[in-house]
Protein backbone atom coordinates (compact mmCIF):
# COMPACT_ATOMS: atom_id res chain seq x y z
CA UNK A 1 0.00 0.00 0.00
CA UNK A 2 1.14 3.52 -0.77
CA UNK A 3 1.42 4.70 2.83
CA UNK A 4 4.19 6.56 4.59
CA UNK A 5 6.65 4.73 6.77
CA UNK A 6 5.08 6.22 9.90
CA UNK A 7 1.60 5.15 8.79
CA UNK A 8 2.82 1.60 8.16
CA UNK A 9 4.43 1.53 11.59
CA UNK A 10 1.25 2.80 13.24
CA UNK A 11 -0.79 0.07 11.58
CA UNK A 12 1.81 -2.58 12.47
CA UNK A 13 1.64 -1.54 16.13
CA UNK A 14 -2.15 -1.59 16.18
CA UNK A 15 -2.32 -4.93 14.38
CA UNK A 16 -0.02 -6.56 16.92
CA UNK A 17 -1.71 -4.96 19.91
CA UNK A 18 -5.30 -5.71 18.94
CA UNK A 19 -4.56 -9.30 18.02
CA UNK A 20 -2.27 -10.24 20.89
CA UNK A 21 0.66 -10.36 18.53
CA UNK A 22 4.33 -9.91 19.29
CA UNK A 23 5.48 -6.36 20.06
CA UNK A 24 6.71 -4.46 17.04
CA UNK A 25 10.38 -4.06 16.26
CA UNK A 26 11.79 -0.85 17.66
CA UNK A 27 14.50 -0.40 15.06
CA UNK A 28 14.47 2.61 12.80
CA UNK A 29 11.31 4.19 14.19
CA UNK A 30 10.68 7.90 14.60
CA UNK A 31 8.60 7.59 17.75
CA UNK A 32 7.61 11.23 17.83
CA UNK A 33 6.01 10.89 14.41
CA UNK A 34 4.33 7.62 15.37
CA UNK A 35 2.88 9.19 18.51
CA UNK A 36 1.67 12.23 16.57
CA UNK A 37 0.00 9.97 14.02
CA UNK A 38 -1.59 7.95 16.84
CA UNK A 39 -2.84 11.08 18.58
CA UNK A 40 -4.45 12.26 15.35
CA UNK A 41 -6.50 9.05 15.49
CA UNK A 42 -7.24 9.37 19.26
CA UNK A 43 -5.18 6.23 19.76
CA UNK A 44 -2.18 7.62 21.63
CA UNK A 45 -2.75 5.68 24.92
CA UNK A 46 -3.34 2.45 22.98
CA UNK A 47 -0.15 2.89 20.97
CA UNK A 48 1.85 3.90 24.02
CA UNK A 49 0.68 0.77 25.83
CA UNK A 50 1.64 -1.33 22.84
CA UNK A 51 5.20 -0.07 22.69
CA UNK A 52 6.12 0.71 26.29
CA UNK A 53 7.22 -2.83 27.09
CA UNK A 54 9.60 -3.16 24.17
CA UNK A 55 12.56 -1.54 25.89
CA UNK A 56 12.72 1.30 23.41
CA UNK A 57 12.01 3.85 26.10
CA UNK A 58 15.67 3.86 27.12
CA UNK A 59 16.74 5.84 24.07
CA UNK A 60 13.71 8.12 24.07
CA UNK A 61 13.24 8.65 27.78
CA UNK A 62 11.99 12.26 27.73
CA UNK A 63 9.56 11.70 24.86
CA UNK A 64 8.14 8.58 26.48
CA UNK A 65 7.87 10.31 29.85
CA UNK A 66 5.82 13.13 28.33
CA UNK A 67 3.61 10.74 26.38
CA UNK A 68 3.08 8.54 29.42
CA UNK A 69 1.92 11.55 31.46
CA UNK A 70 -0.62 12.49 28.79
CA UNK A 71 -1.83 8.91 28.58
CA UNK A 72 -2.27 8.55 32.34
CA UNK A 73 -4.34 11.75 32.38
CA UNK A 74 -6.43 10.43 29.52
CA UNK A 75 -6.91 7.07 31.25
CA UNK A 76 -7.96 8.77 34.49
CA UNK A 77 -10.53 10.80 32.58
CA UNK A 78 -11.93 7.64 31.00
CA UNK A 79 -12.14 5.94 34.40
CA UNK A 80 -13.99 8.92 35.85
CA UNK A 81 -16.38 9.00 32.88
CA UNK A 82 -17.03 5.27 33.12
CA UNK A 83 -17.64 5.42 36.87
CA UNK A 84 -19.83 8.52 36.79
CA UNK A 85 -21.85 7.44 33.77
CA UNK A 86 -22.34 4.02 35.37
CA UNK A 87 -23.91 5.70 38.39
CA UNK A 88 -26.19 7.87 36.23
CA UNK A 89 -27.26 4.99 34.01
CA UNK A 90 -27.93 2.96 37.17
CA UNK A 91 -30.17 5.75 38.47
CA UNK A 92 -32.09 5.79 35.19
CA UNK A 93 -32.57 2.02 35.23
CA UNK A 94 -33.64 2.12 38.87
CA UNK A 95 -36.28 4.66 37.87
CA UNK A 96 -37.64 2.18 35.33
CA UNK A 97 -36.11 3.92 32.31
CA UNK A 98 -34.39 2.23 29.37
CA UNK A 99 -31.34 4.22 28.24
CA UNK A 100 -29.44 2.31 25.56
CA UNK A 101 -25.68 2.77 25.68
CA UNK A 102 -23.92 2.88 22.31
CA UNK A 103 -20.43 3.44 20.90
CA UNK A 104 -17.37 4.33 22.90
CA UNK A 105 -17.96 3.27 26.47
CA UNK A 106 -19.43 -0.03 25.33
CA UNK A 107 -16.67 -0.78 22.83
CA UNK A 108 -13.87 0.18 25.19
CA UNK A 109 -14.49 -3.09 27.04
CA UNK A 110 -13.22 -4.97 24.00
CA UNK A 111 -9.81 -3.27 24.02
CA UNK A 112 -6.94 -4.96 25.90
CA UNK A 113 -7.07 -2.12 28.45
CA UNK A 114 -10.55 -0.53 28.31
CA UNK A 115 -9.62 2.81 29.87
CA UNK A 116 -7.02 3.42 27.15
CA UNK A 117 -9.67 3.74 24.45
CA UNK A 118 -10.41 7.45 24.46
CA UNK A 119 -14.05 8.56 24.40
CA UNK A 120 -15.13 12.17 24.30
CA UNK A 121 -18.64 11.49 25.51
CA UNK A 122 -21.19 8.93 26.61
CA UNK A 123 -23.99 8.31 24.12
CA UNK A 124 -27.41 7.14 25.27
CA UNK A 125 -30.35 6.40 23.00
CA UNK A 126 -33.55 7.03 24.93
CA UNK A 127 -37.22 6.52 24.22
CA UNK A 128 -39.02 9.74 23.37
CA UNK A 129 -41.48 9.24 26.22
CA UNK A 130 -38.58 8.74 28.66
CA UNK A 131 -36.50 11.67 27.47
CA UNK A 132 -37.73 14.15 30.07
CA UNK A 133 -37.20 11.72 32.95
CA UNK A 134 -33.63 10.99 31.79
CA UNK A 135 -33.04 14.73 31.41
CA UNK A 136 -34.21 15.37 34.96
CA UNK A 137 -31.92 12.71 36.39
CA UNK A 138 -28.93 14.31 34.66
CA UNK A 139 -29.90 17.79 35.83
CA UNK A 140 -30.44 16.51 39.39
CA UNK A 141 -26.93 15.08 39.28
CA UNK A 142 -25.55 18.53 38.50
CA UNK A 143 -25.11 18.14 34.76
CA UNK A 144 -25.73 21.24 32.66
CA UNK A 145 -27.16 21.69 29.20
CA UNK A 146 -27.37 24.65 26.88
CA UNK A 147 -30.71 23.42 25.56
CA UNK A 148 -34.02 24.45 27.03
CA UNK A 149 -37.73 24.63 26.26
CA UNK A 150 -38.58 23.74 22.70
CA UNK A 151 -35.09 22.41 22.01
CA UNK A 152 -35.47 19.80 24.75
CA UNK A 153 -38.73 18.62 23.23
CA UNK A 154 -37.62 18.46 19.62
CA UNK A 155 -33.85 18.02 19.22
CA UNK A 156 -32.63 14.61 18.12
CA UNK A 157 -29.73 14.91 20.57
CA UNK A 158 -29.10 17.01 23.66
CA UNK A 159 -25.68 17.34 25.30
CA UNK A 160 -24.96 17.61 29.04
CA UNK A 161 -21.67 18.62 30.64
CA UNK A 162 -20.54 18.19 34.22
CA UNK A 163 -19.42 21.26 36.22
CA UNK A 164 -15.78 20.19 36.07
CA UNK A 165 -16.00 19.62 32.32
CA UNK A 166 -14.77 16.03 32.55
CA UNK A 167 -18.00 14.30 31.67
CA UNK A 168 -20.12 14.87 28.59
CA UNK A 169 -23.30 12.86 28.00
CA UNK A 170 -25.53 12.99 24.96
CA UNK A 171 -29.14 11.85 25.08
CA UNK A 172 -30.33 10.80 21.64
CA UNK A 173 -33.94 10.54 20.50
CA UNK A 174 -32.57 9.24 17.22
CA UNK A 175 -29.09 8.00 16.50
CA UNK A 176 -28.69 10.37 13.56
CA UNK A 177 -29.82 13.82 12.54
CA UNK A 178 -33.46 14.01 11.46
CA UNK A 179 -32.33 14.79 7.92
CA UNK A 180 -30.36 11.54 7.69
CA UNK A 181 -33.49 9.49 7.28
CA UNK A 182 -31.84 6.57 5.50
CA UNK A 183 -29.46 6.10 8.44
CA UNK A 184 -32.20 6.42 11.06
CA UNK A 185 -34.66 4.09 9.32
CA UNK A 186 -33.37 0.71 10.60
CA UNK A 187 -33.31 2.05 14.16
CA UNK A 188 -36.81 3.57 14.18
CA UNK A 189 -38.34 0.70 16.13
CA UNK A 190 -35.43 -0.39 18.26
CA UNK A 191 -37.54 -0.38 21.40
CA UNK A 192 -40.73 -1.73 19.84
CA UNK A 193 -38.97 -4.61 18.07
CA UNK A 194 -36.83 -5.38 21.08
CA UNK A 195 -33.55 -4.90 19.20
CA UNK A 196 -31.76 -4.23 22.45
CA UNK A 197 -29.66 -6.57 24.56
CA UNK A 198 -27.94 -6.68 27.93
CA UNK A 199 -24.17 -6.89 27.49
CA UNK A 200 -22.12 -7.05 30.68
CA UNK A 201 -25.14 -5.80 32.58
CA UNK A 202 -25.58 -2.78 30.32
CA UNK A 203 -28.58 -2.20 28.08
CA UNK A 204 -27.44 -1.65 24.51
CA UNK A 205 -28.41 -2.48 20.94
CA UNK A 206 -28.16 -6.15 20.10
CA UNK A 207 -24.82 -7.07 18.48
CA UNK A 208 -26.16 -6.96 14.92
CA UNK A 209 -27.84 -3.59 15.29
CA UNK A 210 -24.88 -2.14 17.14
CA UNK A 211 -22.56 -3.17 14.34
CA UNK A 212 -24.93 -1.57 11.84
CA UNK A 213 -24.85 1.58 13.94
CA UNK A 214 -21.03 1.57 14.07
CA UNK A 215 -20.89 1.27 10.28
CA UNK A 216 -23.46 4.04 9.78
CA UNK A 217 -21.68 6.23 12.30
CA UNK A 218 -18.40 5.82 10.42
CA UNK A 219 -20.28 6.38 7.15
CA UNK A 220 -21.81 9.62 8.43
CA UNK A 221 -18.45 10.99 9.45
CA UNK A 222 -16.84 9.82 6.23
CA UNK A 223 -19.35 11.93 4.33
CA UNK A 224 -18.76 14.93 6.60
CA UNK A 225 -14.99 15.29 6.78
CA UNK A 226 -13.66 11.81 7.30
CA UNK A 227 -13.59 8.88 9.63
CA UNK A 228 -10.49 7.63 11.41
CA UNK A 229 -8.74 4.31 11.82
CA UNK A 230 -10.08 3.97 15.37
CA UNK A 231 -13.55 3.39 13.95
CA UNK A 232 -12.13 0.44 12.04
CA UNK A 233 -10.50 -0.85 15.25
CA UNK A 234 -13.91 -0.60 16.96
CA UNK A 235 -15.69 -2.46 14.16
CA UNK A 236 -12.98 -5.13 13.98
CA UNK A 237 -13.12 -5.75 17.71
CA UNK A 238 -16.93 -5.80 17.69
CA UNK A 239 -17.03 -8.30 14.82
CA UNK A 240 -14.40 -10.44 16.52
CA UNK A 241 -16.45 -10.55 19.72
CA UNK A 242 -19.94 -10.90 18.28
CA UNK A 243 -19.42 -12.16 14.72
CA UNK A 244 -21.58 -15.22 15.32
CA UNK A 245 -24.53 -12.99 16.15
CA UNK A 246 -24.28 -10.92 12.98
CA UNK A 247 -26.56 -11.71 10.04
CA UNK A 248 -24.24 -10.89 7.11
CA UNK A 249 -26.96 -11.02 4.45
CA UNK A 250 -29.26 -8.75 6.43
CA UNK A 251 -26.40 -6.40 7.23
CA UNK A 252 -25.55 -6.11 3.54
CA UNK A 253 -29.17 -5.32 2.64
CA UNK A 254 -29.42 -2.73 5.40
CA UNK A 255 -26.18 -1.10 4.25
CA UNK A 256 -27.30 -1.16 0.62
CA UNK A 257 -30.52 0.65 1.47
CA UNK A 258 -28.38 3.46 2.88
CA UNK A 259 -25.88 3.44 -0.03
CA UNK A 260 -23.29 2.11 2.43
CA UNK A 261 -22.61 -1.41 1.15
CA UNK A 262 -19.44 -0.55 -0.78
CA UNK A 263 -18.25 1.67 2.05
CA UNK A 264 -18.79 -1.17 4.55
CA UNK A 265 -17.03 -3.64 2.23
CA UNK A 266 -13.99 -1.35 2.20
CA UNK A 267 -14.12 -0.94 5.98
CA UNK A 268 -14.06 -4.70 6.44
CA UNK A 269 -11.17 -5.03 4.01
CA UNK A 270 -9.19 -2.43 5.97
CA UNK A 271 -9.98 -4.24 9.22
CA UNK A 272 -8.65 -7.49 7.75
CA UNK A 273 -5.78 -6.32 5.56
CA UNK A 274 -4.39 -3.46 7.63
CA UNK A 275 -5.34 -4.44 11.18
CA UNK A 276 -5.21 -8.22 11.06
CA UNK A 277 -8.84 -9.02 11.89
CA UNK A 278 -10.87 -11.68 10.11
CA UNK A 279 -14.18 -9.95 9.70
CA UNK A 280 -14.84 -9.93 5.95
CA UNK A 281 -18.25 -11.41 5.32
CA UNK A 282 -19.05 -13.39 2.20
CA UNK A 283 -22.12 -11.21 1.84
CA UNK A 284 -19.97 -8.15 1.21
CA UNK A 285 -17.93 -7.25 -1.83
CA UNK A 286 -14.37 -8.52 -1.96
CA UNK A 287 -13.36 -6.65 -5.12
CA UNK A 288 -13.12 -3.26 -3.44
CA UNK A 289 -9.82 -1.41 -3.28
CA UNK A 290 -9.72 -0.08 0.30
CA UNK A 291 -6.49 1.87 -0.12
CA UNK A 292 -8.00 5.27 -1.06
CA UNK A 293 -10.22 5.06 2.01
CA UNK A 294 -7.38 3.99 4.27
CA UNK A 295 -5.21 6.83 2.97
CA UNK A 296 -8.04 9.29 3.63
CA UNK A 297 -8.50 7.92 7.15
CA UNK A 298 -4.84 8.23 8.03
CA UNK A 299 -4.60 11.69 6.52
CA UNK A 300 -7.77 13.10 8.06
CA UNK A 301 -7.56 11.70 11.57
CA UNK A 302 -10.34 10.58 13.87
CA UNK A 303 -13.18 12.61 12.33
CA UNK A 304 -11.37 14.12 9.39
CA UNK A 305 -10.64 17.25 11.33
CA UNK A 306 -6.85 17.13 11.15
CA UNK A 307 -6.82 20.64 9.73
CA UNK A 308 -9.44 23.40 9.38
CA UNK A 309 -9.36 23.38 5.59
CA UNK A 310 -10.40 19.76 5.58
CA UNK A 311 -12.97 20.20 8.34
CA UNK A 312 -14.67 22.91 6.27
CA UNK A 313 -15.25 20.50 3.37
CA UNK A 314 -18.15 18.94 5.28
CA UNK A 315 -20.82 21.27 3.95
CA UNK A 316 -19.70 20.57 0.38
CA UNK A 317 -19.69 16.79 0.74
CA UNK A 318 -22.89 16.74 2.80
CA UNK A 319 -24.76 18.90 0.31
CA UNK A 320 -23.49 16.73 -2.53
CA UNK A 321 -24.84 13.57 -0.89
CA UNK A 322 -28.18 15.19 -0.08
CA UNK A 323 -28.56 16.46 -3.62
CA UNK A 324 -27.70 13.00 -4.89
CA UNK A 325 -30.38 11.40 -2.74
CA UNK A 326 -33.02 13.89 -3.74
CA UNK A 327 -32.10 13.73 -7.40
CA UNK A 328 -31.32 17.42 -7.51
CA UNK A 329 -28.45 19.05 -9.35
CA UNK A 330 -25.07 18.83 -7.67
CA UNK A 331 -24.76 21.88 -5.43
CA UNK A 332 -22.16 24.50 -6.15
CA UNK A 333 -19.90 26.18 -3.66
CA UNK A 334 -22.51 28.94 -3.28
CA UNK A 335 -24.69 26.42 -1.45
CA UNK A 336 -21.74 25.54 0.77
CA UNK A 337 -21.15 29.17 1.62
CA UNK A 338 -24.82 29.67 2.46
CA UNK A 339 -26.07 26.40 3.96
CA UNK A 340 -29.74 25.67 4.57
CA UNK A 341 -31.48 26.86 7.71
CA UNK A 342 -31.69 23.31 9.06
CA UNK A 343 -27.90 23.05 8.97
CA UNK A 344 -27.29 26.54 10.30
CA UNK A 345 -29.55 26.25 13.33
CA UNK A 346 -27.53 23.32 14.64
CA UNK A 347 -24.36 25.38 14.59
CA UNK A 348 -25.91 28.71 15.54
CA UNK A 349 -28.51 27.83 18.20
CA UNK A 350 -29.80 31.40 18.44
CA UNK A 351 -31.46 30.82 15.05
CA UNK A 352 -34.01 28.54 16.65
CA UNK A 353 -35.36 31.53 18.54
CA UNK A 354 -34.54 34.19 15.97
CA UNK A 355 -34.75 32.58 12.49
CA UNK A 356 -34.74 36.00 10.81
CA UNK A 357 -31.06 36.29 11.82
CA UNK A 358 -30.09 33.67 9.23
CA UNK A 359 -28.23 36.20 7.01
CA UNK A 360 -26.27 37.42 10.05
CA UNK A 361 -25.36 33.82 10.89
CA UNK A 362 -24.12 33.28 7.33
CA UNK A 363 -21.88 36.33 7.64
CA UNK A 364 -20.67 35.17 11.06
CA UNK A 365 -19.89 31.74 9.63
CA UNK A 366 -17.94 33.18 6.70
CA UNK A 367 -15.88 35.42 9.00
CA UNK A 368 -15.16 32.50 11.30
CA UNK A 369 -14.09 30.41 8.33
CA UNK A 370 -11.77 33.14 7.05
CA UNK A 371 -10.29 33.57 10.52
CA UNK A 372 -9.67 29.85 10.97
CA UNK A 373 -8.35 29.11 7.52
CA UNK A 374 -6.18 32.18 7.38
CA UNK A 375 -3.87 30.99 10.14
CA UNK A 376 -1.50 28.75 8.21
CA UNK A 377 -0.51 28.35 4.61
CA UNK A 378 -1.78 24.77 4.62
CA UNK A 379 -5.39 25.62 5.18
CA UNK A 380 -6.10 28.27 2.63
CA UNK A 381 -9.46 28.46 0.91
CA UNK A 382 -8.14 26.76 -2.19
CA UNK A 383 -7.08 23.85 -0.02
CA UNK A 384 -10.66 23.44 1.14
CA UNK A 385 -11.84 23.38 -2.46
CA UNK A 386 -9.14 20.93 -3.50
CA UNK A 387 -9.81 18.57 -0.58
CA UNK A 388 -13.56 18.79 -1.08
CA UNK A 389 -13.24 17.80 -4.75
CA UNK A 390 -10.96 14.94 -3.84
CA UNK A 391 -13.35 13.71 -1.17
CA UNK A 392 -16.36 13.91 -3.49
CA UNK A 393 -14.44 11.68 -5.89
CA UNK A 394 -13.89 9.31 -3.00
CA UNK A 395 -17.61 9.25 -2.21
CA UNK A 396 -18.29 8.44 -5.84
CA UNK A 397 -15.59 5.76 -5.88
CA UNK A 398 -17.25 3.97 -2.97
CA UNK A 399 -20.73 4.33 -4.52
CA UNK A 400 -21.95 6.66 -1.82
CA UNK A 401 -23.19 9.01 -4.54
CA UNK A 402 -24.25 8.23 -8.10
CA UNK A 403 -23.84 11.59 -9.86
CA UNK B 1 -5.96 3.49 63.15
CA UNK B 2 -9.63 3.87 64.09
CA UNK B 3 -12.03 0.96 63.96
CA UNK B 4 -14.78 2.88 62.19
CA UNK B 5 -13.95 4.68 59.02
CA UNK B 6 -15.31 5.34 55.56
CA UNK B 7 -13.40 5.42 52.33
CA UNK B 8 -14.12 8.53 50.32
CA UNK B 9 -17.05 7.66 48.05
CA UNK B 10 -16.18 7.78 44.36
CA UNK B 11 -12.45 7.08 44.74
CA UNK B 12 -11.38 4.29 42.42
CA UNK B 13 -8.11 2.37 42.72
CA UNK B 14 -6.88 1.77 39.17
CA UNK B 15 -3.86 0.16 37.60
CA UNK B 16 -2.52 2.09 34.64
CA UNK B 17 0.66 0.98 32.87
CA UNK B 18 1.54 -1.31 35.81
CA UNK B 19 1.30 1.56 38.30
CA UNK B 20 -1.45 2.28 40.82
CA UNK B 21 -3.51 5.44 41.11
CA UNK B 22 -6.37 6.64 43.28
CA UNK B 23 -8.75 8.38 40.91
CA UNK B 24 -11.48 10.69 42.13
CA UNK B 25 -14.78 10.02 40.38
CA UNK B 26 -18.24 11.39 41.22
CA UNK B 27 -17.98 14.14 43.85
CA UNK B 28 -14.71 12.90 45.33
CA UNK B 29 -12.80 15.44 43.26
CA UNK B 30 -14.11 18.19 45.56
CA UNK B 31 -12.16 16.72 48.47
CA UNK B 32 -9.12 14.89 47.08
CA UNK B 33 -6.76 15.13 44.12
CA UNK B 34 -8.19 14.03 40.80
CA UNK B 35 -5.41 11.50 40.52
CA UNK B 36 -2.82 10.36 43.04
CA UNK B 37 -0.16 7.72 42.57
CA UNK B 38 0.26 5.04 45.23
CA UNK B 39 2.87 2.32 45.31
CA UNK B 40 2.11 -1.38 45.17
CA UNK B 41 2.00 -1.71 48.96
CA UNK B 42 -0.34 1.25 49.20
CA UNK B 43 -2.64 -0.34 46.64
CA UNK B 44 -2.54 -3.55 48.65
CA UNK B 45 -3.57 -1.74 51.84
CA UNK B 46 -6.28 0.23 50.04
CA UNK B 47 -7.83 -3.06 48.96
CA UNK B 48 -7.74 -4.21 52.59
CA UNK B 49 -9.41 -1.00 53.71
CA UNK B 50 -12.09 -1.53 51.05
CA UNK B 51 -12.91 -4.87 52.68
CA UNK B 52 -13.30 -3.17 56.08
CA UNK B 53 -11.53 -6.01 57.82
CA UNK B 54 -10.92 -5.64 61.55
CA UNK B 55 -7.41 -4.38 62.32
CA UNK B 56 -6.31 -7.76 63.65
CA UNK B 57 -7.33 -9.50 60.45
CA UNK B 58 -5.58 -6.89 58.32
CA UNK B 59 -2.39 -7.29 60.29
CA UNK B 60 -2.49 -11.07 60.00
CA UNK B 61 -3.16 -10.91 56.28
CA UNK B 62 -0.32 -8.46 55.71
CA UNK B 63 2.07 -10.56 57.85
CA UNK B 64 1.34 -13.59 55.68
CA UNK B 65 1.40 -11.86 52.30
CA UNK B 66 4.54 -9.79 52.95
CA UNK B 67 6.33 -12.12 55.39
CA UNK B 68 6.76 -9.38 57.99
CA UNK B 69 6.38 -9.17 61.77
CA UNK B 70 3.21 -8.11 63.53
CA UNK B 71 4.80 -4.85 64.57
CA UNK B 72 5.97 -4.07 61.04
CA UNK B 73 2.49 -4.80 59.67
CA UNK B 74 0.78 -2.64 62.30
CA UNK B 75 3.14 0.24 61.71
CA UNK B 76 2.76 0.07 57.94
CA UNK B 77 -1.03 -0.06 58.09
CA UNK B 78 -1.22 2.73 60.69
CA UNK B 79 1.15 4.90 58.74
CA UNK B 80 -0.72 4.52 55.43
CA UNK B 81 -4.08 4.95 57.20
CA UNK B 82 -2.96 8.26 58.71
CA UNK B 83 -1.59 9.39 55.36
CA UNK B 84 -4.92 8.71 53.68
CA UNK B 85 -6.85 10.41 56.50
CA UNK B 86 -4.70 13.50 56.15
CA UNK B 87 -5.23 13.59 52.40
CA UNK B 88 -9.00 13.16 52.69
CA UNK B 89 -9.27 9.65 51.28
CA UNK B 90 -10.44 8.17 54.58
CA UNK B 91 -13.07 9.76 56.78
CA UNK B 92 -13.08 8.84 60.44
CA UNK B 93 -15.79 11.24 61.61
CA UNK B 94 -19.15 9.69 62.31
CA UNK B 95 -20.76 11.91 59.70
CA UNK B 96 -18.72 11.91 56.50
CA UNK B 97 -18.05 15.38 55.13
Amino acid sequence: MNLSKTEHQLLDILRAYLNNGDPVSAADTDWKQVFLAADKQHLLPVVYDAVRRTGITENNAELFRQVKKLCIESAARQIIMQTDSGVLIGQMRAAGLHPVLVKGRLISGLYPEPYLRQSVDIDLLVRDDEFTACHEILISAGMETECSGEQLRTRYEVGYRSHDGIMFIELHRNLFDDEEEELNRPFKEVFEKDQTAEIDGILTLNPHMHLLFLIFHAYKHFIFSGTGIRNVCDIGLWMSAYGSEIDGQLLYRQCREAHAETFASALFRIADDALGFSVCSAAFRSDIDPEPMLTDMLEGGIYGTSNPARAHTSTVTLNTVRADRSGKRKPGFLRSAFPAFSYMKRHYPYLEKYPFLLPAAWVQRIFRYLKETGKTENNRTEDTVRIAKKRIELLRYYNMIDQ
Amino acid sequence: MKDTYTLRSGVVLSEIFDEYYLIAAQDAGKYVSAIRAVNETGAYFWKLFEKHLPMDDMVRTAMTDYDITEEQAENAIDSFFELLCGAGYIITDEVPS
